[in-house]
C-alpha cells in the first residue's frame, strides 16, 4: 500500500490498477465482515446476559410477525366483559372495550417494533450521511452541517413534534419521520468523529489521489469501515425510538385508532390504572424487556466490536 | 483560549438564530389559529367579525407575514420581551420564571441525587469488576436507561401513594404548609425517577474510570506504602474520575431548566412542563415560542459552559490548538 | 463508608431543600435564586418544618377546608376572560345575576327581573347593600361596565352573546343606582335565561376602562361578589378561597374552599383515596360502584343536560347521497355505545337533540334504531363497502375515544371502513365549527339546560355548528319557537322540532351523560341544586 501513496500521475493510472484497489477494498470489508461475526459470536458465547437478550428478542420479534395467526381480533371488543382479569380466554385479560390484552399487546408489539426499526432506518441513514459529508468535507459545510445538529440537539423535541403534529396529518409514517427528525443527530455526531479519523487513514487519501470521486470514497471507504460504530448506533437507536414512541402515544400523539401500541395501550388504561393495574402493566413490561435487550445488546456488540475496550 | 471561547460563543448565537427560525416558522405554519376560539361562538357564545378578528390580531401581534412576524418578534426576544401569552395575556417571560425555580429545584435535586448514588455505585462496580455486585449494579444501570420513565412514575405512584401511602403523589407540595420537608417529600418521587437516565450514565463513567485508575502506578504504589483502602479509593481514584463527570454535569445543565414534560404532567409538578403543556393545549403560540427559545438558550449556555471548562481541563484547547 | 453515606444524604437533603425555593414567597425567590450554604438550608428546612407542625395542628383545631382539584387551571381570576370548564374554579368567588331552573328561579346579586309586555325589554333590579369583597358597594354601574367588557369584543369576553343578539348590539342603560334596563334589538324569548348568568366585575378595580383584555394585573386581583374571596393564587397550582363574611346570603359555613390543580385524572383519585381533596368527578363506572360502596364516600348522580352526538359533516360529498347517512344510522347502536363507553348509569340513551333536562323535551319522540340488514343493504346501494369514511373527535372530552373506537366497529360490522381521528380540544372546534369538506362525521356535545332556545338552538342555526344540515322548514320552525309566547304552543313547535331533525338525518344523538361526582362523606348538601358546572352556591354545603 506504500506504494500508492507516493503521487500518481493520474492520468497514467490504468483501469486494471483501478479495480485492483477495489478489489483490494472489497477483501478488507470482506475480511472485515468475516471478523464482524466472528466477534458478535463470540461476544454472545461469552455474555450469556445478551445471549439471552438476543433471545428475548427473537421471541418478541416472532411473535409480532405471527400475531395475524392467531385467532383473536384484536379489535373485537366484547362490552360486556370489559376489564376482566387473566382468564383462559383472555390470558392477560380485557381491556376498557373488552378487548383481549394479550392480542392487543401482541399486535402492539408489531407497531411498537415498526416504529422502531424504521425510525432506527431513518435516522441511521440520515445521521450517517450527514455525518460522513460533515466529516470528510470539513471546512464550511463541517461548521453548518454541525450548526444544524446542534440546532436539532437544542430544541424540546417533544414540545415541536407536539406542534407540527397539529398541522401534520399523524400516521405511522409521520410519526416515524417525526422521531428520526430529532433523533439523527447522534448517529451524525459518532459518524462525523469516525470519519475525521478515517480519512487521515492511508486508503483514503490512497483514493483521493488516485482521483476516486468523494461519494465513493465515503460510500466505498469510509462508511464500510465503521460498521461497528453504525451498528451499535443503530440498536441503541431503536431502543430510543421505542422509548419516544411511547412518550408521544402516552401523551396521544401515537398510531391511529384502533392499532395499538405499547404506548398508546398505557395511553388507554391511563383512565382505569387504579381499577386494572395490569392493563398499564403488560405494556409498560414489554416496553421495558425490549428496550433493555436493546440496550445490552448494543453494549455487548460494541464491547466485543471494539478492540479498545479488549485490553 | 480567548479564540476559542469567542468562536464557540459566536457558534452558540449562530445556533441560537437557527433553532429560532426553525421553531418560529413551525408555530407560525401550525394551523390552529390562535383565535380560533373567538371565530366559534365556543366561550364567547358570539361568533367575531372578520373585522374585529383583524383588529385582535393586530392587538397580539399576529398580523403580517411571516418574516415580519419573525423580525418584530426576533426583535422584542434579543431584549429580552417574549411577548404577552395569548392565554392569559401576561408577559411570557414572567411566567417562565415563575416556574422556573420549581422545575430547577426538581432538576437540580434529580441531578445532585444522580451524582451521590451513582459515586458509590459506580466505585463499587469499578472496585468488583465483572463480580456479582457489578453485574448488579449494571443491570440496575441498564434498567435505568430502559424504563419509559412516565410509566415508572405511574406505578411508584401505584405503590408509595395509593398503596402504602408512604408519599404524596402529584404537586408539589401540601397546600397551607410552607415546608422544606413537605416539598422534599413531593420531590421524591420525580426526582427518583428523573435522575436514573444521568445516574445510570455516570455510574459507567466513574466505574470504567475506576478500571483504569486502579491499574494505575500511583494507586499501585500508594497500595505498597501501605494507604488504607478508603484513602485510595476516595483520595485518588474518585479524584480523578470526577473529571468526565463533572464535565458531563455541566452539558447537562440546561437540561435543569428544560424539565421534563412529561414527569412533570404526570406528577402534576407545577413547573415549565406543565406550562408547556397547557400552552400546546391552548394553542398559545407565543409561550410555545417563549418556552422553546428559554430552554434551548439555557441548553446552549450550558453546553458552552461545559465546552469552556472541558477547554480549561484539556491542555490541548487550552494552548489554543483543537 | 457509613460517614460518607451520611454526609452523602445530606447533600441530597440540601439539594431537595433548594426545591423549597418556590415554597415560599414568590418575591423571596426572585430575589435570591435559592442557592444559600448548605447548613443554612438545613437549620431553614427544620425551622419551617416546627412551624407546619403548628399549622397543621390549628387547622386541626376545627377549620373547614374543602378541597377540590381540577384538571385544568384558570389563567386569571376574571371569570369573564375564562372557558367554561376552568371557570367553575370561579364559582365561589363570582356570583350571577340569577339562575333560571326548570321549577324555580334563584335570585343572587339581582333582586329581581322583569320582561316587558313586548318581551324587548328586560329590568333588572340588584339587591340593595351588596358589597364587593373589597368592601366598595355594587351597583348598577358595575353592571354597565360588565355589559360595556362584552360588548368590547377584543376582550373575547364569556358574555359577549348576551350584548350582541344575532350581530345587533343590546341596548342597556342604568335607571337607578340598582336598576338597569336591557333593551334588545328583536324580540328573544330565551334571553331572560341568558342574561341572568351574566357574572359582574367590579368597575373600580379596572378603573372604568373596558378594554380588561389588557388589564393584567387587575384581571389577578379576583374581587367578587361571591361568598368566597381569594386569599392566594398559584397558576398552575392552586387557588386558596377563604369565606367572605359580609356575604349577602349569610357567610358560608365551609371556612375555606382550595382548588388544586391535578391534570392526571388517576392522580385526583390517588389523592382524593388519601384525603387530600374531598371531591372529584368520576366519569368510569368501576369507580362509581366502588365509591358507591364505600361508606366513607358520597356519590352524587344528575343529568348533565348534555348531548352526546354524531353529527354529519353537510360539507362533505360522501354524506350528499341520504343514503349513505341512512346507512350509517342504521349500523349504529347507541345502547352498545353507552354500555361499552360510558359504562352502566353513567347516561341515558338519547331519544332526540333536547336533552332529558331540557324545557319541551319529549321522551315520546323515538329515536334511531339499529336495522344491520338494512344497513348491509344500503351499504352495498351506496358502494360504501369500497370508501373510507372519517370521523373526528375531541380527545379532551371524557368517553370519546371509546364511543369513536365503538362505532368504528359498529361500521365495520356492516362493511363500513372508518377511521377516526382524535384531536385536541382546540384543534376539534376549530375543525368541526369550520366550513372543511374532508370528513364525514365527528363526535360532539352540547350543554343542553333549560330553554332549548339557548344552546341547542344555535347548534342548528348556524351559529355554532356551521356544518349541520337544516332545512328552512327546521330553522323557519326555531324562529317561531322564539317568537311566541305560551309555552304550550311552543311546546308544539319544538316537538315538531324534535321529529323533524330526526327525520333530516343530521346527527345522531347518541347520549345524555350523567354528571357524576363523589365527596368524602362529611361533605353534605352537595346535591342541593343539581346544575353544572358544580357549585352554583356553595353556601349550601356544609362540613362536618
Amino acid at each position: 500500500m506504500a506504494k500508492l501513496l507516493t503521487p500518481l500521475n493520474q492520468a497514467a493510472l490504468k483501469a486494471e490498477d483501478f479495480s485492483k484497489i477495489e478489489r483490494e477494498n472489497k477483501e478488507i470489508s470482506v475480511r472485515y465482515d468475516r471478523g464482524f461475526f466472528h466477534h458478535v459470536k463470540k461476544a454472545l458465547g461469552e455474555n450469556k446476559i445478551a445471549a439471552v437478550c438476543l433471545v428475548i428478542l427473537c421471541v418478541i420479534i416472532t411473535g409480532a410477525l405471527m400475531a395475524p395467526l392467531s385467532s383473536v381480533d384484536p379489535d373485537y371488543m366484547d362490552v360486556m366483559n370489559k376489564m376482566a382479569g387473566p382468564s383462559r380466554e383472555h390470558w392477560f385479560g380485557t381491556d376498557e372495550l373488552g378487548r383481549d390484552s394479550f392480542t392487543r399487546a401482541l399486535y402492539g408489539s408489531r407497531v411498537s417494533l415498526l416504529v422502531g426499526f424504521a425510525t432506527m432506518v431513518v435516522s441511521v441513514t440520515a445521521g450517517t450521511c450527514v455525518g460522513a459529508v460533515s466529516g470528510y468535507a470539513g471546512g464550511k459545510t463541517d461548521m453548518i452541517l454541525m450548526r444544524i445538529v446542534d440546532m436539532f440537539q437544542s430544541v424540546p423535541s417533544l414540545l415541536m413534534i407536539i406542534v407540527i403534529f397539529s398541522f401534520v396529518p399523524n400516521n405511522m409514517v409521520t410519526l416515524v419521520l417525526m422521531l428520526a427528525l430529532f433523533s439523527w443527530t447522534g448517529v451524525a455526531r459518532i459518524v462525523r468523529a469516525q470519519t475525521l479519523t478515517l480519512k487521515e487513514r492511508d486508503f483514503v487519501i490512497a483514493a483521493k489521489t488516485l482521483g476516486v470521486s468523494h461519494v465513493k470514497i465515503i460510500l466505498k471507504h469510509i462508511i464500510p469501515n465503521m460498521t461497528t460504530q453504525i451498528i451499535v448506533a443503530a440498536s441503541l437507536s431503536i431502543a430510543g425510538a421505542i422509548l419516544d414512541e411511547s412518550a408521544l402515544s402516552y401523551l396521544g400523539y401515537g398510531v391511529a385508532l384502533p392499532k395499538a401500541s405499547w404506548g398508546s395501550m398505557l395511553q388507554n388504561a391511563q383512565q382505569y390504572i387504579l381499577y386494572d393495574p395490569l392493563l398499564a402493566l403488560i405494556p409498560g413490561m414489554f416496553i421495558l424487556l425490549t428496550v433493555l435487550c436493546f440496550n445490552i445488546l448494543g453494549d455487548a456488540l460494541q464491547y466485543a466490536l471494539d478492540p479498545r475496550l479488549h485490553k | 483560549m480567548k479564540k476559542f471561547v469567542l468562536r464557540r460563543f459566536a457558534q452558540m448565537i449562530f445556533v441560537w438564530i437557527l433553532v429560532s427560525i426553525f421553531s418560529f416558522s413551525i408555530v407560525y405554519f401550525a394551523p390552529g389559529d390562535p383565535l380560533y376560539i373567538y371565530m366559534t361562538p365556543g366561550a364567547t357564545g358570539h361568533k367575531m367579525t372578520d373585522e374585529e378578528l383583524d383588529r385582535m390580531r393586530e392587538s397580539l401581534g399576529l398580523n403580517g407575514n411571516v418574516v415580519e412576524q419573525y423580525m418584530s418578534w426576533a426583535g422584542k426576544a434579543a431584549r429580552g420581551n417574549l411577548g404577552i401569552s395569548i392565554n392569559n395575556k401576561r408577559p411570557v417571560l414572567d411566567q417562565i420564571l415563575e416556574k422556573l425555580p420549581c422545575t430547577a429545584g426538581l432538576m437540580g435535586a434529580s441531578l445532585v441525587l444522580s451524582l451521590v448514588l451513582a459515586i458509590p455505585l459506580g466505585l463499587i462496580a469499578g472496585t468488583h469488576k465483572n463480580k456479582l455486585a457489578d453485574n448488579i449494579i449494571s443491570g440496575l444501570t441498564y434498567l435505568g436507561i430502559s424504563v419509559p420513565a412516565f410509566w415508572l412514575g405511574i406505578m411508584m405512584i401505584i405503590v408509595f401513594s395509593m398503596t402504602f401511602k408512604l408519599l404524596p403523589g402529584s404537586g408539589m407540595r401540601t397546600i397551607g404548609v410552607n415546608s422544606a420537608w413537605d416539598v422534599i417529600q413531593h420531590g421524591i418521587m420525580p426526582a427518583l425517577v428523573l435522575s436514573l437516565n444521568n445516574m445510570a450514565v455516570f455510574v459507567r463513567y466513574i466505574r470504567s474510570n475506576t478500571i483504569v485508575q486502579l491499574e494505575e502506578e500511583y494507586v499501585l504504589t500508594a497500595v505498597s506504602k501501605g494507604a488504607g483502602k478508603k484513602r485510595i479509593m476516595y483520595g485518588h481514584v474518585l479524584k480523578n474520575c470526577m473529571l468526565p463527570v463533572i464535565t458531563s454535569v455541566g452539558s447537562r445543565l440546561g437540561t435543569l431548566v428544560t424539565g421534563s414534560f412529561i414527569i412533570e404532567s404526570v406528577f402534576a409538578w407545577p413547573g415549565l412542563g406543565t406550562l408547556g403543556m397547557s400552552a400546546i393545549n391552548n394553542r398559545d403560540y407565543p409561550m410555545i415560542m417563549g418556552i422553546t427559545m428559554f430552554s434551548c438558550t439555557m441548553l446552549l449556555l450550558g453546553n458552552f459552559l461545559a465546552d469552556i471548562l472541558y477547554g480549561f481541563a484539556d491542555p490541548r484547547i487550552k494552548q489554543g490548538k483543537e | 463508608m457509613r460517614k460518607k453515606t451520611l454526609s452523602a444524604l445530606l447533600c441530597t437533603v440540601a439539594a431537595m431543600a433548594v426545591l423549597t425555593g418556590c415554597g415560599g414567597d414568590k418575591k423571596e425567590t426572585a430575589a435570591a435564586p435559592a442557592e444559600g450554604n448548605t447548613t443554612a438550608a438545613v437549620t431553614e428546612a427544620a425551622k419551617t418544618e416546627a412551624e407546619t407542625t403548628a399549622a397543621v395542628q390549628t387547622e386541626a383545631g376545627g377549620e373547614k377546608n374543602l378541597v377540590m382539584p381540577s384538571a385544568s387551571c384558570v389563567a386569571n381570576l376574571n371569570p369573564l376572560l375564562e372557558g367554561y370548564k376552568e371557570a367553575a374554579m370561579l364559582n365561589p368567588i363570582y356570583d350571577p345575576l340569577y339562575v333560571i331552573d326548570v321549577n324555580e328561579t334563584r335570585y343572587y346579586l339581582a333582586d329581581s327581573y322583569e320582561v316587558s309586555e313586548d318581551g324587548m325589554q328586560i329590568t333588572v333590579k340588584l339587591k340593595e347593600g351588596l358589597k364587593w369583597h373589597d368592601g366598595e358597594a355594587i351597583t348598577a354601574d358595575d353592571m354597565i361596565f360588565t355589559m360595556d367588557v362584552c360588548s368590547d369584543t377584543n376582550n373575547g369576553a364569556g358574555g359577549t352573546n348576551i350584548v350582541i343578539l344575532n350581530d345587533q348590539p343590546v341596548k342597556y342603560e342604568k335607571v337607578d343606582d340598582l336598576t338597569v334596563k336591557v333593551t334588545l334589538p328583536m324580540a328573544s324569548a330565551s334571553y331572560a335565561d341568558l342574561l341572568g348568568g351574566l357574572t359582574l366585575i367590579p368597575e373600580h378595580v379596572f378603573e372604568g376602562n373596558p378594554s380588561v383584555v389588557s388589564a393584567g394585573e387587575a384581571n389577578m386581583k379576583g374581587i367578587g361578589s361571591g361568598p368566597y374571596k381569594v386569599t392566594e393564587f398559584k397558576q398552575d397550582e392552586y387557588l386558596l378561597l377563604e369565606k367572605y363574611e359580609d356575604y349577602y346570603m349569610g357567610a358560608p359555613s365551609i371556612d375555606k374552599v382550595t382548588f388544586r390543580i391535578i391534570s392526571d385524572l388517576s392522580a385526583q383519585e390517588v389523592a382524593l383515596m388519601n384525603g387530600e381533596v374531598n371531591f372529584m368527578e368520576l366519569a368510569n363506572a368501576p369507580a362509581v360502584a366502588k365509591y358507591e360502596a364505600d361508606p366513607n364516600f358520597t356519590v352524587v348522580k344528575y343529568p348533565e343536560g348534555r348531548v352526546n352526538y354524531l353529527a354529519v359533516n353537510k360539507f362533505c360529498e360522501t354524506v350528499q347521497d341520504p343514503k349513505v347517512v341512512e346507512a350509517v344510522f342504521a349500523a349504529l347502536n347507541r345502547d352498545e355505545i353507552i354500555a361499552g363507553a360510558y359504562g352502566d348509569g353513567m347516561a341515558e340513551s338519547a331519544n332526540s337533540i333536547f336533552s332529558n333536562v331540557n324545557t319541551f323535551y319529549d321522551p315520546s319522540v323515538e329515536g334511531y334504531t339499529q336495522d344491520v340488514e338494512k344497513a348491509k343493504q344500503l351499504v352495498k346501494e351506496t358502494g360504501l363497502d369500497s370508501k373510507t369514511l372519517t370521523l373526528y373527535f375531541n380527545s379532551e372530552r371524557v368517553y370519546m375515544k371509546e364511543s369513536a373506537q365503538i362505532i368504528q366497529q359498529q361500521l365495520k360490522n356492516v362493511g363500513i371502513n372508518l377511521e377516526v381521528i382524535p384531536l385536541e380540544s382546540a384543534g376539534f372546534f376549530e375543525k368541526v365549527f369550520g366550513t372543511d369538506g374532508d370528513y364525514e362525521f365527528y363526535l360532539n356535545g352540547y350543554g343542553a339546560v333549560g330553554d332549548p332556545d339557548q344552546v341547542v338552538a344555535g347548534m342548528y342555526d348556524g351559529t355554532w355548528g356551521v356544518n349541520l344540515a337544516v332545512s328552512d322548514e327546521v330553522s323557519q320552525l326555531w324562529k317561531d319557537a322564539r317568537t311566541v309566547y305560551t309555552p304550550e304552543e311552543r311546546a308544539a313547535i319544538y316537538k315538531q322540532i324534535q321529529i323533524q331533525t330526526r327525520d333530516e338525518l343530521t346527527c345522531y344523538p347518541i347520549a345524555y351523560p350523567n354528571y357524576v361526582f363523589v365527596t368524602t362523606s362529611n361533605i353534605k348538601g352537595a346535591d342541593t341544586i343539581k346544575r353544572t358546572p358544580v357549585f352554583e352556591d356553595y353556601t349550601k354545603l356544609t362540613m362536618e
